[in-house]
Formats: structure tokens, sequence, C-alpha cells
């Protein structure tokens, strides 16, 4: 069984780039979802157990910080990993994350040599 | 205005050279440069916090579609849709404006960011847009991009 992975951001060419570059690091990954806000993640982990969140923070209906602060009070999503991804540079908003037990930071725009770097140490952690 | 010229051209290269794969050099006269252009994007979102603005980015339909390419990796011949296009310079306009403010405010400072939008802009607003106080204008692969950053007190 190959991983399972969820992309939130509203930005659909930056899914589609995440998209490719999870393909070409050479993961097993068994299956990608998206969603477009934090509120369409959420309804799709309502039925979905996933081994990896990627989580943009600016987007419309519902922001990545609000995300954060409801996904880590589902039980079944206490520990699932998340890497953040955004533009936001502020070292309080950083913290803050951490604190809700994010995995890893990466401020856009980010290489695929960084993402999958990032990617294979978060997951390296996580048993399949 | 010299530091601002700095974190302007830090975060362009930043975008567009790093992201979009795409050659920045210095450009001039802008407004005959936009006003040849076929079809213009105006991308724009507005910040809050320590100070409250907007940055705002005005660029070439040829280089939005130039960005879409590069940044998907998809063929000359294949057309790209409109959306993808609009998805580009939003998500430009996002990537440069938290750089931005990140840069010339540094890491303490906390703004809230708004959704970026993305619409299209009249010849007759180029003027007004390129007249902005803080303005930087380039060439990225020899299309037209200016980015104005403006405060609401100003």
């Amino acid at each position: 069984m190959g991983y399972k992975i969820l992309i939130v951001d509203d930005s659909n060419i930056v899914r589609k780039v995440l998209m490719k570059s999870l393909r070409l690091a050479g993961l097993d990954v068994e299956r990608i979802l998206e969603a477009e806000n934090g509120q369409s993640a959420l309804d799709l982990l309502l039925n979905e157990q996933v081994d990896l969140i990627f989580l943009d923070i600016n987007m419309p209906v519902m922001n990545g910080m609000e995300f954060m602060e409801r996904l880590r009070k589902d039980p079944g999503n206490v520990a699932t990993p998340v890497i953040v991804i955004s533009t936001e540079g502020s070292r309080e908003r950083k913290d803050t994350l951490f604190e809700r037990e994010i995995r890893a930071y990466l401020r856009k725009p980010v290489t695929p040599e960084i993402l999958n770097e990032t990617v294979l140490h978060v997951l390296g952690g996580i048993e399949q | 205005m010299r530091a601002f010229e700095d974190a302007f051209a830090k975060v362009i290269s930043l975008a567009l050279e790093d992201w979009g794969m795409m050659l920045v050099e210095a450009g001039e006269n802008p407004a005959a440069s936009f006003s040849a252009c076929e079809y213009l994007y105006f991308g724009w979102t507005e910040f809050h916090g320590v100070t409250n603005g907007k940055v705002t980015v005005l660029c070439d339909g040829k280089f939005a579609d130039i960005l879409c390419r590069n940044v998907l990796g998809v063929d000359e011949d294949e057309v790209m849709l409109e959306s993808d296009l609009r998805d580009a310079v939003r998500e430009l306009t996002n990537v440069i404006s938290g750089n931005l403010l990140t840069e010339t405010y540094g890491e303490d400072v906390v703004f809230d960011l708004m959704y970026p939008q993305v619409g299209a802009v009249a010849a007759k607003d180029i003027e007004s847009f390129l007249a902005q106080r803080f303005t930087y204008y380039c060439l990225a692969d020899g299309k037209p991009l200016a980015v104005g950053f403006s405060r609401v007190e100003e």
C-alpha cells in the first residue's frame, strides 16, 4: 500500500505542480487528493484518512490557520503530518503553526529539490 | 527608496527566475511597452497590519502564458486554459506580495494578506498604475511586468 496524500491549495497550477513533483520523486504514492480550501479539505477528511497533508495558508472560504485549528480537534487527525507551503513569512504565524504540530514550513516559491527532501524526511518517520 | 527597490528586485528575481524560470532584465519606457500589448492581466491583493495597503501586478498576456507553461512544464503547441493563466497571475501576485512584505518589514511583523484577485485592465488606466510612488518595472523573457506597492495613508 502506498501513501495517500492530500494537497490543500486554492491554486490549480500549484496543486498540479505538487502532484507532478510527488510522482517524480519516486515515492510510492497510492493516491493524491485535492482540495481548494480548508473547508473542502475538512469535508474530504470526514471520509478519507491520509498519510500527509500539504497546506497553503492564504485561501478563500477557510484559510490554512483555521484549518489547522479544526484539524487538530478531530480525534482522527490529531497527529496527521502536515507540511505548510505558504508566502506568509511572519515568525508569529510560523510559531502558531508549529504549536499546532505541523511537521515542516516551506516558503513559496518552493523548488522541487527542497520539496522532495522535506517529503522524504517527513514520510521517513511514517510506517506503511 | 533605494532599499525598497532592492526588496522589489530580490522578490521579483525569486518569483520569476526561481519559480517562473524566466530571464529578468531591466526595462525602459513601460507605458509604451504595455500600450503595445494585446491583452493585459491585473492582479492585486490587500494587506492589513502595522500598515494597510495594496500590492498590484500588471503583466502582458504573453507573459502570463510563458509563466504558466514554465511552471506547469507544458509544451508550446498545447493551448493554455484562460483559467490557468489567471491562476498563474494570482499565484504570482500571492508570491510577490507575501515575500515583499517580509522582505520590507521583517519576520517579526504580522500581516493579514487578502486572497488575490485577477482581472483585466483598460489601456487608459495603465498610466495611473505606473504613476504609483512605488512601482518596479522589468522585462521577463522580454515581456513587460510592473509591480506596484501602495499604502493607504499615502
